[in-house]
């Protein structure tokens, strides 16, 4: 990237596993040092901005935008697109030769745009380096390519967590939700017994049960990939397990058939009306449940996937630069993004504290934890500190997916998970095919 | 006989859209009732304040979306923009119908009543270009658009819609020139008008009935695009907001089925208000 | 006969008034257009297919020869999907035929609330693609659907069924979705025809003592045959190139039993920004396309001579 060179930081040739072991110490010593070859963000005045941003509340979006406009007299110009066509839309824009300057981006379709050069290496902006210093380490991965490139910011992170009806599961006599996979389909067994037809409810559908591979393996003990991003879950006795029990779930009728197909909104109703005892899923959906006050929302907590027997996903998409943002308009770009990702000038968590009023989002810094206005603003209903401990202890969030074949392989995984849970394979053939996808994802040679 | 097979068709056609219409005026809180009934116990207009930006009456909180019943502090998804993408919408569609009808009916009289070098080959071509799939066209008419800097404007969708309406409307349109008389072309020859003068004073008249269906065939097809909108515009017209609204995670079919309701309002009255022309136009334009 | 004389009488005067330059510049616009809407982009895809074009669109990329075709007939996906898109069409065509073919009949007849029905039709055809699959997604839905309601009532299921996420149901139930809207289609592009065909040959033909179907197939069916062909051709199109009732229902799923060529060029294009391959596959489909459409025109325009 051209314009980060004139930041030749003591940063630039390291990897990424030397770089997030560094970077407590060295982000925070070669911060102001950067700051003194770029324009500082003050004098960026005047710019104009397009962001490009999927449809997610798009009035909190819009008064983010406004405030951080009114702030630095800079304009921008908001584009919303659905999010079901956003990854189409945006590489339409980007190869049609009309990016975006600063975008939303998933995360694992991040670094792809960074070696593309749609997406700028954020390295030796000021303040970039300490930005991923103050992440959990267990975050930084994601926004830290494997070369040391810094290729996002956050938007917002998730951790996937079972959210639980505490009636239900005691009335069917356990005192705690499961703490295996095991558990988990054993305590839905006698859940349906009790009479509930399908205990269990999931967002199982083809394109995003890629995440729940991650959740079920990190669960069951499992690590899917090693640190150079290569596929190991297949040698792994355990993931047989973890698959096996994904089938017998939905085989057993722990799940509602149409679990393959249903969005989350019918599950959350599910869960309000008493007709389903677990959910898994990002942990902000508790707050839907809770808020659509059906006969059953106020039974509703939450608890970790598998209580303390494993972890779980840690997901989180993204913002990005545009490849080809420069000069002024670049350190405007920037100052916007840490706005919008980081901290605002003063060193306040705005617009997470934000997000954190209006959807229960979370951001991936312990800082915005222990900030008393994110306690304030946080529904009284939801335990932060257990999802701050998930985010701390208890999660991982996977590097290989924000790999630039990764989204070739997260592609094929809703026909294999589904071939699964329907019966037309086996958990051996599942693994083995996964690994297959891995490879020729690799490669570069899906269908 | 008659009577039955008409109410087999009857509930063929209606079903589906009758059980869009119930649920629109059902309370989210009632949608999983068993047997799924024909009509709510208790309607409500909710859903359509909702997706028209009215404040509700019944209290019920449609979480994600109604952020005044819930105590929310946003919505998830911008529902009352519907109004405005259908105007949107209807703006593209009329421009597209009068600029298609524009340059198809000349090409078509033309191709009804001239050959010259490579019409032959211009009809082929028109007839076979329906067999290459739009997807296709997205990208390089994306670029197209960019040169002359047209993207995320009306003139975006106006463009890029003529393409795979033009094709239609030469071919509904050749057929329907075919079935004129040209004895009426050389009557007005032979009263000394000129070419153009007979085409738009003696031809046109008579081919208004052929002009008006093959415009609301353009018109629907028009207003039925998605993915060249969701692409060359921030989801201009209607399908690609519909679109939107699928994706939200929290968006629920109560409220999706009374946006659908009013997105084809617009079509299927102007259907119902030209039928009679379609079929007369259709039976011209397919009956060769 | 009427009819005849006019074609003969405008063949001649085409000869007669022909004025080449004329007739071209009235075609002129509309040349223009498709040549840079249409026809640039359809050959750039063509050429596109045998190169390995670079994500970021620059330049025109690697010459690859037929490699993008070798890798597509050597990938069983790919065969896969090409049957399944097949499949689908096949369920449509038939569907919107028949189905098309009984509704205009019946609207040909005269009795009470015919013109209801006909109103009645234009309901699903006025429904963008899009919105009939949304609508069907949640009508055919297994936990709220009403046609799961309906079955109960009629005692045909014992307990919901959920059509939309069992692999062997969710291609028809798709089918059948874009049938719904075609079929309306076909029965008023039908119906014009059947409104076209003198009354008296089929009382003559009643007179002579020929059946219903007898007539049907003897004096209906040949009539219809021009408009048929020009329905089949349509049907054929629109089956193997639907995307939205698709996208909107099931996104190609559960497993794969939904994915048609179009998801994969769709997936080839837009999320991984592979255009080689994409360009193949779009050439592909539309071989598939022509090969289909002249399979149609060919079987019913030579029974037309017999």
């Amino acid at each position: 990237m051209e314009s980060t060179e004139n930041g030749s930081s003591l940063n630039l040739n390291m990897d990424r596993r030397t770089l997030l072991k560094s970077m407590g110490v060295a982000g925070l010593a070669s911060a102001p040092l950067l700051n003194s070859g770029m324009m500082s963000a003050a004098e960026a005045a005047g710019q104009t901005i397009n962001f490009t941003a999927w449809e997610y509340q798009p009035d909190t979006i819009k008064s983010l935008v406004a405030n951080w406009s009114k702030q630095t007299k800079n304009k921008v110009n908001i584009s919303f697109i659905p999010n079901v066509g956003y990854t189409a839309g945006i590489q339409a824009r980007q190869r049609g030769g009309k990016p975006a300057d600063v975008f939303y981006n998933f995360a694992y379709n991040s670094q792809k745009f960074v070696n593309q050069k749609w997406a700028a290496d954020l390295r030796g902006l000021p303040g970039a380096e300490k930005m991923v210093a103050d992440m959990f380490p267990s975050a930084r991965s994601r926004f830290v390519a494997e070369n040391g490139a810094i290729v996002s910011a956050p938007y917002f992170s998730a951790v996937h967590m079972l959210q639980y009806n505490k009636k239900m599961v005691a009335a069917a006599g356990f005192n705690s939700t499961p703490n295996s996979l095991q558990e988990t389909y054993d305590q839905c067994k006698k859940i349906k017994a009790n009479g509930v037809e399908s205990p269990y409810v999931a967002y199982w559908v083809k394109d995003f049960v890629e995440e729940y591979l991650h959740v079920y393996l990190l669960a069951g003990n499992v690590q899917p990939f090693d640190k150079k991003g290569d596929p190991i879950f297949m040698d792994d006795p355990k993931t047989l397990d973890v698959l096996n029990w994904w089938q017998a779930m939905y085989k057993d009728g722990m799940t509602p058939k149409s679990v393959l197909t249903d969005d989350p909104g019918k599950h959350t109703s599910s869960m309000a009306n008493g007709q389903a005892a677990f959910y898994a899923l990002h942990h902000y959906f508790l707050r839907d449940i809770v808020e659509s006050k059906g006969p059953s929302s106020g039974d509703i907590s939450q608890a970790k996937i598998v209580g303390t027997g494993g972890k779980t996903l840690q997901m989180g998409e993204v913002i990005q630069m545009g490849g080809k943002v420069t000069g002024a308009k670049k350190a405007a770009a920037w100052d916007f993004m840490k706005t919008y990702g980081y901290k605002d000038k003063s060193g306040k968590f705005t617009t997470f504290q934000k997000w954190a009023a209006s959807g229960a989002l979370c951001a991936p810094y312990p800082g915005f934890f222990t900030d008393p206005k994110v306690i304030a603003a946080f529904p009284d209903y939801m335990d932060l500190s257990l999802i701050k401990d998930t985010f701390q202890n208890a999660s991982d969030i996977v590097p290989a997916r924000t790999s630039p074949w990764y989204q070739g392989f997260q592609a094929q995984c809703g026909t294999i998970i589904h071939d699964l849970l329907l019966g037309n394979s086996n958990a051996r053939a599942t693994a083995n095919a996964l690994a297959i996808a891995c490879k020729t994802a690799k490669s570069g040679s899906g269908l | 006989m008659i009577y039955s097979a008409a109410a087999v068709f009857v509930v063929w056609i209606l079903f589906p859209i009758w059980y869009t219409l119930s649920s629109s005026f059902t309370k989210p809180s009632e949608i999983g009732a068993r047997p799924t009934p024909f009509w709510p116990a208790s309607p409500t207009l909710d859903n359509y304040r909702l997706v028209l930006g009215i404040p509700t009456k019944d209290q019920e909180c449609i979480p994600g979306i109604d952020i005044v019943n819930c105590g929310a502090a946003a919505s998830n998804v911008s529902v009352n923009k519907l109004v405005d993408t259908m105007f949107n919408s209807f703006i593209v569609g009329a421009a597209v119908v009068f600029f298609t009808l524009l340059i198809s009916t000349i090409a078509a009289y033309s191709l009804s009543r001239y050959r010259f070098a490579g019409s032959v080959f211009f009809l082929n071509f028109t007839i076979l270009s329906r067999i290459v799939p739009g997807l296709v066209l997205v990208a390089p008419i994306f670029i197209f658009l960019r040169v002359l800097n047209l993207l995320n404007t009306p003139w975006a969708l106006i463009i890029s819609y003529t393409s795979f309406t033009l094709p239609l409307a030469i071919i509904i349109l050749k057929n329907y020139f075919d079935q004129i008389s040209i004895d009426l072309e050389e009557a007005a020859a032979l009263d000394g008008a000129g070419r153009l003068q007979t085409l738009k004073l003696v031809i046109l008249p008579v081919a208004v009935p052929g002009l008006i269906a093959t415009g609301v065939l353009v018109f629907l097809e028009s207003w039925s695009e998605f993915f060249f909108a969701l692409v060359l515009t921030d989801s201009y017209t209607v399908p690609a907001l519909l679109a939107g609204f699928l994706s939200m995670q929290t968006f629920n079919w109560t409220l999706l089925s009374a946006a659908t309701i009013i997105a084809i309002i617009p079509p299927v009255l102007l259907v119902m208000i030209f039928q009679k022309y379609i079929v007369t136009a259709l039976a011209s334009g397919t009956g060769k | 006969m009427i009819l005849k004389s006019h074609r003969a009488r405008r063949e001649e005067s085409k000869r007669s008034v022909s004025n080449g330059r004329f007739g071209f510049y009235l075609a002129l616009p509309s040349i223009l257009v498709l040549l840079a809407l249409l026809a640039i982009p359809a050959v750039l895809t063509i050429f596109q297919s045998f190169f390995i074009v670079p994500p970021d669109g620059v330049g025109i990329g690697e010459f690859t020869k037929v490699d993008n075709y070798l890798f597509l007939f050597k990938n069983e996906i790919f065969w896969a999907t090409s049957l399944r898109s097949i499949w689908f069409a096949l369920i449509f065509i038939v569907g919107s035929t028949v189905i098309g073919m009984a509704a205009a009949l019946l609207l040909n007849e005269k009795f009470v609330g015919r013109m209801v029905l006909r109103g009645l039709l234009v309901l699903p055809w006025a429904c963008p693609w899009l919105i009939v699959g949304i609508i069907w997604k949640w009508f055919a839905d297994g936990n709220i659907g009403l046609l799961n309601g309906v079955l109960m009532r009629l005692n045909l299921i014992s307990e919901y069924k959920d059509f939309l996420s069992d692999p062997s149901w969710a291609i028809w139930m798709t089918a059948i979705a874009a049938t719904w809207r075609q079929s309306c289609l076909v029965a008023l592009l039908l119906l014009a025809g059947l409104q076209t065909m003198p009354r008296e040959i089929w009382d003559a033909a009643s007179v002579d003592g020929a059946g219903i179907f007898q007539r049907f197939r003897h004096i209906t069916l040949p009539w219809l045959r021009p408009a048929l062909t020009v329905v089949t051709v349509l049907n054929v199109i629109y089956g193997l190139m639907q995307f939205d009732v698709i996208f909107a229902m099931t996104q190609g799923g559960p497993g794969s039993s939904t994915t048609l060529l179009s998801f994969l060029i769709y997936r080839q294009f837009f999320i991984f920004t592979n255009f080689g391959i994409g360009s193949a596959l779009a050439v592909a489909l539309a071989l598939i396309a022509l090969v289909g459409g002249l399979i149609a025109v060919k079987t019913l325009y030579r029974k037309i001579e017999v």
